[in-house]
Parts: C-alpha cells; sequence; structure tokens
C-alpha cells in the first residue's frame, strides 16, 4: 500500500490569540505545522508552544510574499497546506484534502472562498467568492512580489477543490478599517516604487468608479446596508492610496 | 493709572506630550495656567507641571462639562481657551494684552488657518470665540460645545497657529474614535442610522467642504479634508448602525 502523502500546514501570524486555538484543532489532518510570526505582542506564541505538532519561527514582517516565502521554507514537506487563521476549514474540505492527496493530479488546488462581514455571507458586491490557492506542492510555487494582495504562482497544473472556505475577515469595524489602510499604504509604496504618479483622475474618478462598480455593477445594493458600507469603505481605501502616493512624492506623511 | 487686567489660560488635555510645552511657552506671558486634563498615560503632566499654575484632573465626559469646571477654578478677569496643539504666535500675545486692557466687547474669536500637509488651509480657517470675560462665560452643547458670554463679541486681527496633523493615518483614525463618540451620543438619543443618512450626509459633507467652504483652492490637501470629513461622517452611521446592533 502506497503511504500517505505528508502534508506541512504553514501559518504566518501577527496576534493571533483569539483565532489560533480552533485554527489549530482544524489543522489535524497536517503531519506538522509551521508558524512563522512577526513579534507578536498577545499569547499567540504561547499557544502556538502548547501545540504537539507546531514548530515556531519568528521574523520581522518586511511584505507578505516575502514573509509567506519565508514560512514555506522552513517546511519539511512538499504538499503544503497555507490557510489563515480567519479561515474555517471544515471537516468536508480537510477530508477532501486528504482524499486529493491520496492521487494528486495538480500540483496547485484552489479552493473558492465565501465572504463573511457584520456577522452574514456577503452574496454579491463582488466580493462573494474568490478563489485562492490553498494546496499546493512547494517544489513548484512561490509567492510573487507583490506587496500587498500577494498571489501564488503556480508553474503546472491547478484544480479547483470542490468544498468551500468560509473567511471570517470582521471582527470590529475598527479593525477592518486599520487592515484597509494598511492596504492602501501598501499599495500605494507599490505604484510609487513603480514610478506612476498621482494624477487628477486617480482623485476624481477612480473612488467613485470603485463604488459605482462595486455597489451598482457587481450589485452590491443586494447585500443591503452591508453592501453600501462595503463599497464605500473600498472607494475611500482607494482615494487615501492616491492620497498616499502624492504624499510620498513630497515627502510629507 | 490702569491696572492691566489679569488672564487666565485655561488647556484641556490627554495625552499631548509631544505638544504640551511648546503650547505652554506660547502662553507664558498669562497671569495663570490651568491644566484641565483627563488622566493622561503619557508625560504630558510631568512636563506641564513647571510651567502651570494648577492642575485639574478630571474624569472626560464631554467637552463642555471639562472646560467649565476649569473655569470655576480661574481668577483672572479675562480667560483665553487653547489646546495643546494651538500656538499663540507673539503678534497674537501684544493684541490680546491690548484688547484686555481697552476692551470694547466681552468676547474676541480668533480666526484659525489649519496646517495640514505642509501648507496652511485657508479655506478651512474658523473663527473662534476664545478669549473672553470670565464673568458670565460658560460653555454649552455636549458634542459641539459652544463658548458663551455676557455682551458683544468681537474679533481679533491675529491668527491662532493650530498644529492638528501629524500624519495622514492618524489624521483619519482620529476621524474613526470620535465617529464613535458622536454615534453613542446620537445612540443615546434614540437616534437610527436610515438610508438617507449612510446616502445623503457623507455627499453632502464633501461638497460643504470641498466647494462651499472653498476646500477646491487648496489642492490635494483640501480634496483630503473633504473627503476624510465626508468618511467621518459616514462612519458615525455606520457606528451608529452598529450600536443598534450590537455589533462593535
Amino acid at each position: 500500500m502506497k503511504n500517505q502523502t505528508k502534508i506541512s500546514a504553514v501559518i504566518i501570524t501577527l496576534n493571533e490569540q483569539k483565532a489560533l486555538p480552533a485554527f489549530l484543532d482544524s489543522l489535524w489532518f497536517a503531519d506538522e505545522i509551521i508558524i512563522l510570526d512577526s513579534y507578536s505582542t498577545d499569547s499567540t506564541l504561547a499557544i502556538a508552544k502548547e501545540h504537539e505538532k507546531v514548530k515556531v519561527f519568528q521574523r520581522t514582517f518586511d511584505d507578505f510574499s516575502t514573509q509567506k516565502n519565508v514560512a514555506i521554507s522552513k517546511a519539511t514537506h512538499d504538499w503544503i497546506v497555507f490557510f489563515d487563521p480567519d479561515e474555517k476549514i471544515t471537516k468536508q474540505l480537510s477530508q477532501e484534502i486528504l482524499s486529493t492527496l491520496k492521487d494528486p493530479k495538480a500540483i496547485a488546488y484552489y479552493v473558492n472562498r465565501e465572504f463573511h462581514f457584520m456577522g452574514k455571507q456577503i452574496k454579491f458586491s463582488g466580493l462573494q467568492n474568490d478563489n485562492v490557492i490553498r494546496l499546493f506542492n512547494k517544489n513548484y510555487c512561490a509567492y510573487n512580489d507583490n506587496l500587498v494582495h500577494e498571489v501564488l504562482k503556480a508553474n503546472g497544473v491547478t484544480a479547483t477543490l470542490k468544498n468551500k472556505l468560509p473567511h471570517y475577515t470582521y471582527t470590529t469595524f475598527d479593525s477592518y478599517t486599520a487592515k484597509m489602510h494598511r492596504y492602501s499604504a501598501l499599495k500605494a509604496k507599490m505604484l510609487y516604487n513603480k514610478g506612476i504618479k498621482p494624477k487628477g483622475y486617480h482623485f476624481f474618478f477612480r473612488p467613485w468608479y470603485r463604488f459605482i462598480n462595486q455597489y451598482f455593477f457587481k450589485l452590491g445594493i443586494l447585500d443591503g446596508k452591508r453592501g453600501f458600507i462595503l463599497a464605500y469603505t473600498s472607494a475611500f481605501s482607494v482615494f487615501k492610496r492616491y492620497v498616499n502616493l502624492w504624499l510620498l512624492y513630497r515627502n510629507i506623511k | 493709572m490702569h491696572k492691566t487686567p489679569t488672564l487666565t489660560v485655561i488647556i484641556p488635555t490627554f495625552n499631548e506630550a509631544g505638544y504640551i510645552e511648546d503650547a505652554l511657552k506660547s502662553v507664558a506671558f498669562a497671569d495663570e495656567i490651568i491644566l484641565i486634563d483627563s488622566f493622561s498615560e503619557d508625560a504630558t503632566l510631568t512636563l506641564a507641571k513647571p510651567h502651570v499654575s494648577k492642575v485639574l484632573s478630571r474624569e472626560f465626559d464631554n467637552f463642555s462639562n471639562q472646560k467649565n469646571e476649569a473655569l470655576k477654578h480661574a481668577k483672572g478677569q479675562w480667560v483665553l481657551f487653547l489646546d495643546a496643539d494651538e500656538r499663540v504666535t507673539q503678534s497674537l500675545e501684544k493684541e490680546i494684552k491690548e484688547t484686555i486692557q481697552n476692551p470694547a466687547h466681552s468676547g474676541y474669536k480668533i480666526n484659525f488657518p489649519h496646517f495640514y500637509m505642509n501648507r496652511f488651509l485657508y479655506s478651512h480657517s474658523d473663527d473662534v470665540l476664545r478669549l473672553v470675560k470670565r464673568e458670565g462665560a460658560h460653555f454649552k452643547g455636549e458634542v459641539h460645545e459652544k463658548l458663551l458670554c455676557n455682551g458683544s463679541v468681537g474679533k481679533l486681527k491675529n491668527k491662532m497657529l493650530h498644529y492638528t496633523y501629524k500624519d495622514l493615518h492618524s489624521y483619519i483614525t482620529k476621524k474613526e474614535s470620535y465617529a464613535w463618540f458622536q454615534a453613542k451620543q446620537q445612540y443615546a438619543k434614540g437616534k437610527r442610522a436610515t438610508w438617507m443618512h449612510f446616502w445623503f450626509k457623507p455627499l453632502f459633507r464633501f461638497f460643504k467642504s470641498f466647494i462651499i467652504k472653498g476646500g477646491y483652492k487648496d489642492g490635494i490637501p483640501g480634496l483630503t479634508v473633504a473627503g476624510v470629513n465626508a468618511y467621518g461622517v459616514f462612519q458615525r452611521y455606520v457606528k451608529l448602525h452598529l450600536l443598534h446592533k450590537s455589533m462593535e
């Protein structure tokens, strides 16, 4: 009989004490769990170290791609599962992962994510689902060097798993917007590094367009007040991105 | 011979270590300086103590009560209210001294041009009543506190320096935490966040700030003020909505 393929679960963490215990339990199917922590100040490390399968490393955070690639490099096995602590790995999904790995036909597998916001699943707004690679063979895959919205590049055949992945980003509104602010600052830096200069239409067209696109074209209107709040917040984030870019060129904070 | 009327400066503080010393130095000419602090957790009080006549510590409930409490302790015939991020320039100091020596009114407004992203935003300057005769002066209103005085109100010619801006991020997060404060006030009054609020209030604030007040003349910083102001209004109604749903 063929041995079951070994799996390394990889996580990057920063102050995840709340989500971590249940999340680690949901990784029961992995043979080892690699945690790369960017110096959490809460009890993340203590929780992690209690778990028998966990190996903890620490590294100062620079950007998501680098951090994730370093985390992958610590893994012992070829097959990696790389979830975020705010994603819920259902029993069905983990069983599908195990059965898939008995005879893998691809080198990377997408999972379809469902987006939850303010206590409810978002069905429209263009945010209702996205496909992300969460299971892959590390010899064929690496994160690209985008500072935000890092994408795993897979060199080879990919497939999609059947089971969905609920994604609970929302804890408080302040932490949601804080995350948007971090993203818009990082995106501004990305544009700055590419030498892109802020123009009038960036300020006067892009934010409005983002709102209209998300709320009307992508039917955010059907998500009720949540749809409006999401569209406004993301339009503001676009606006803030270009203000940040404008500030970068003038060396003002 | 005329005896110079006395002046008390009242400064409300909470965690102003980076700003307070310069503010105090700019009003060193006052006869009395009273700090009303809402239990700062940084070095504000240590830094302030050598420069002030009196420190009052009081749990913050709203700006009106906070400043009215300080007023009770003031001894000067005139009172000037100053925030830690504001500076009295030498010419304003001279004008204040001359004015209270020979007052035509019992209160004076001062103009505040905003220093923002390394420039002054003249489109967003406000005239605010800050210098008053102590007798009969008091604050009213919970959110937007208003200073009232007995008698007519004039305006000083010189401007107050006002450093609200540290960086874009803290400017925005300040609005976000202020939105909680406003949402809680409205929640207490039984108000609900309606679609009207979501759609029109932020939009109206944007146009008021950018068009009516002339923010467009200040370029990108003017646009940013308008955008962030509107976002602050939006945040207020989101948070009111959340309060009704018992969410954070």
